[in-house]
């Protein structure tokens, strides 16, 4: 994951940067995870000495690993974080900083300096002002005076605060913006594969009891999954996803089926796929199939498509694979996308979209 | 002076005719989905096992004892995710309809089908609504293909081809706002069931106190036909926690009060009639009943708060008290020759059978079951 937050939008000196952890951590993330528990013991350590001069090594070498992991495994968060907590790290800092602070009293100002600037008066510190320049007219006595009376701990804390802000708000903007970044999808499922090989035919029953075959959909492309009309997690999220890529084509999904094929062997009638299709408001979906079909023609379908759906014992339900295949105009699969939905965000949600969106039209403008 | 006085005293005694206050609604008892059926043909236990429901680790289970045989087996119907729970309806002899609770992402409820002890199903159709959480949501009509579900929203519907399609029957509103509803003002519906002939019976929360609100369905309207309740419970609001069809009528299990002042009933009606057998009370100290489950005949046994249980053995018959529970008990059962069993859950995936014989003061292990819960399976 270190490596494809990598591939998002950022300088090439720091995408070069983590990728080069990432593969460094994904060969040695044992030891990485050893390093950091032991660094962090050993802080933690040291603060409980209460020496001042520890706490101040402790700190600073806090400091550092904060920095280290918010550059390399937060990836800059603001930049290009993935996780929940991009910028997780500015507060941590802020922690070991407050640390330090309190153990170190605040030094009080020297003797002589603090009488004459008590004596001195508001005429001589405007006078001071003039004589400063166009430095002393652009920074006002009054600012100048809010700036240095501003102590350490609340510039720290402001900066932490303005930092994560700024790295949730890209998130946050994900998650109402229908056109999320497919790498989040990527970072879930992993890239897909690209295909040349026939897609296996199939004749099956839609949902109002058509009968359907593959090469009737010849002359468009297919977006093909497999779904359980009884399942309770990821297929209802993937149905959303396919929806979502649909209403993403615009004009282009006039020359795409959206199509999902049960992988249940136990419910599988047109009365199961037409509830599903009920409860995931798919009904008046243009270019909707919810095939199936008999559970001997079911199982040879999902085996030449190499997919999997396993009755499971004591109340759980099917095990399935999630998978999506990319089908050209002429009936040839080229690309075969793993559709694990993931936690099922709403930014993982319209990742997924467009990525599926992505691959059908990138197949629609193929020759 | 005189006048406005007099006035005011007439207007407050022709007020209070006209204008009763509101009746407190009364708060609907909590139910679990963990229950036994006992028939002719064999106990069938529903229990709910595994871990946090909150993280989708909770799952119905379904084990059956085939009458003649002494141990239980697991026959969990699969292809469904259970972490709603399952509904059970009509046992009769070796079959079994049963019903999928909504859960996690599935909204609607898949029923499913067995004629031989749970060995084999066969998935039936659907309630496109889900059906309601409480253990009676689900009927049967004897002998023919008439289905009754009680669905989410506490909505009553009856399907005449075994749940192809569905027609809405009634709702707590409906029925309050007709004739049979009016002494009872049913709030809320929380069990349907048949008569022995077929006639389709909803039971609820009433409002007003005094009676249970039960109501059969005839010739196309309802009529009010539940019990009226002893004259030390006529200041009492009901709720009908249970109801169930016997081979020869039909038994409710009745919570009358709240709290400290509640009080259990069973109450018992032969064939299709309306008159009806109540038991004396069980005061419940705590107001809790934890669950509950019928025998043949309208047996009844009830799990209360603080590890207490009691049962009623037939009809008319009179409560007693049981001994106190194994630890971790989900569920009782009424075994042969007048026993009792307890299904114990523990560490979430072991089922253990506790017996108490007829004339017995202690409880017996007999069996263990490890159920393989699938963890992390739903998401």
């Amino acid at each position: 994951m270190v490596a494809t937050m990598s591939q998002t939008p950022q300088p090439h000196v720091l995408s070069a940067l983590v990728a080069s952890f990432g593969s460094f951590d994904a060969a040695h993330g044992f030891a990485v995870n050893v390093f950091v528990v032991i660094t962090l013991a050993a802080l933690g350590t040291a603060f409980l000495t209460g020496d001042r001069r520890v706490v101040r090594a402790a700190a600073a070498a806090g400091i550092v690993l904060c920095l280290a992991d918010w550059v390399l495994i937060e990836d800059l968060g603001f930049l290009g974080g993935l996780g929940t907590d991009p910028n997780s790290m500015i507060p941590v800092i802020l922690l070991f900083t407050a640390g330090y602070l309190a153990l170190s009293p605040v030094p009080a100002p020297a003797g002589a300096a603090a009488r004459d600037a008590e004596t001195a008066g508001p005429a001589a510190a405007v006078g001071r002002d003039e004589a400063a320049g166009w430095r002393g007219r652009l920074r006002p006595r009054r600012l100048r005076e809010s700036l240095a009376l501003t102590s350490a701990r609340s510039v720290t804390a402001a900066g932490a605060v303005a930092l994560i802000a700024l790295g949730a708000a890209p998130m946050a903007a994900a998650s109402a913006n229908r056109n999320a970044d497919p790498v989040i999808a990527q970072a879930i499922s992993g890239e897909s594969a690209a295909l040349d090989q026939p897609a296996p035919a199939f004749r099956l029953t839609d949902q109002d009891n058509r009968a359907v075959t593959l090469a009737s959909l010849r002359g468009k492309v297919v977006l093909l999954t497999f779904l359980d009309p009884v399942c309770v997690s990821d297929c209802p999220l993937i149905a959303q996803e396919f929806r979502a890529a649909g209403q993403l084509l615009g004009p282009d999904a006039r020359q795409v089926e959206l199509v999902a094929i049960v992988i249940n062997p136990l419910y599988y009638s047109v009365t199961y796929t037409r509830a599903f299709d009920q409860q995931e408001n798919l009904a008046d979906v243009p270019d909707w199939l919810f095939l199936t079909g008999s559970p001997a023609q079911l199982e040879k379908i999902w085996r030449a498509y190499g997919v999997t759906g396993q009755v499971a014992p004591a109340g759980a339900m099917v095990a399935h694979s999630d998978i999506a295949f990319v089908i050209d105009r002429s009936g040839n699969m080229r690309q075969e996308l793993d559709a694990d939905p993931g936690p099922g965000t709403a930014s993982t949600k319209s990742s997924f979209a467009v990525l599926l969106a992505g691959a059908a039209r990138h197949t629609l403008r193929k020759p | 002076m005189l006048a406005a006085a007099a006035a005011a005293a007439c207007m407050a005694g022709c007020g209070s005719a006209a204008s009763q206050p509101a009746p407190a609604r009364p708060p609907a008892v909590p139910q679990s989905l963990d229950t036994s059926a006992a028939t002719a043909g064999g106990t069938w236990a529903a229990i709910v096992m595994g871990g946090s429901s909150a993280q989708n680790n909770a799952f119905g289970q379904l084990f059956v004892r085939p009458s003649g045989t002494s141990t239980w087996k697991l026959v969990t119907p699969p292809g469904v995710a259970t972490n709603g729970g399952l509904v059970l309806a009509g046992p009769d002899g070796r079959s079994l309809l049963a019903g999928f609770r909504p859960g996690v992402d599935l909204r609607f409820s898949p029923l499913t089908t067995t004629s031989d002890d749970g060995t084999h199903w066969s998935a039936a159709s659907l309630i496109q609504a889900g059906l309601a959480d409480v253990p009676d949501a689900l009927a049967a009509a004897p002998g023919s293909s008439t289905l009754l579900a009680l669905a989410q929203g506490g909505i009553a519907e009856e399907s005449a081809n075994s749940g192809a399609a569905w027609t809405q029957l009634a709702t707590a509103r409906s029925l309050a706002a007709s004739a049979a509803g009016r002494r009872c003002s049913p709030v809320t519906l929380t069990a349907i069931s048949f008569t022995p002939d077929g006639t389709p019976l909803a039971a609820g929360t009433c409002a007003r106190p005094g009676m249970a609100g039960i109501f059969t369905r005839s010739g196309g309207t309802w009529q009010a036909a539940g019990p009226v309740l002893p004259a030390s419970l006529a200041g009492q609001a009901t709720e009908v926690l249970r109801l169930t069809s016997t081979p020869t009528g039909n038994a409710a299990l009745l919570i009358a009060g709240t709290g400290n002042t509640a009080s259990l009933l069973t109450a018992w009606t032969a064939g299709s009639g309306t008159s009806w057998t109540l038991s004396a009370p069980l005061h419940l100290r705590t107001g809790t009943v934890r669950s509950s489950g019928f025998g043949t005949g309208g047996a009844v046994w009830v799990i209360l708060g603080g590890g207490r249980a009691a049962a009623i053995s037939s009809t008319g018959g009179t409560w007693r008290s049981l001994p106190a529970l194994p630890a971790g008990t989900a569920t009782l059962a009424f075994g042969p020759a007048g026993s009792l069993d307890a299904l114990t859950v523990t560490h979430g995936v072991k089922l253990t059978d506790w017996r108490l014989a007829a004339g017995s003061s202690a409880w017996a292990k007999t069996q263990t079951i490890t159920v393989p819960i699938e963890y992390g399976s739903s998401g």
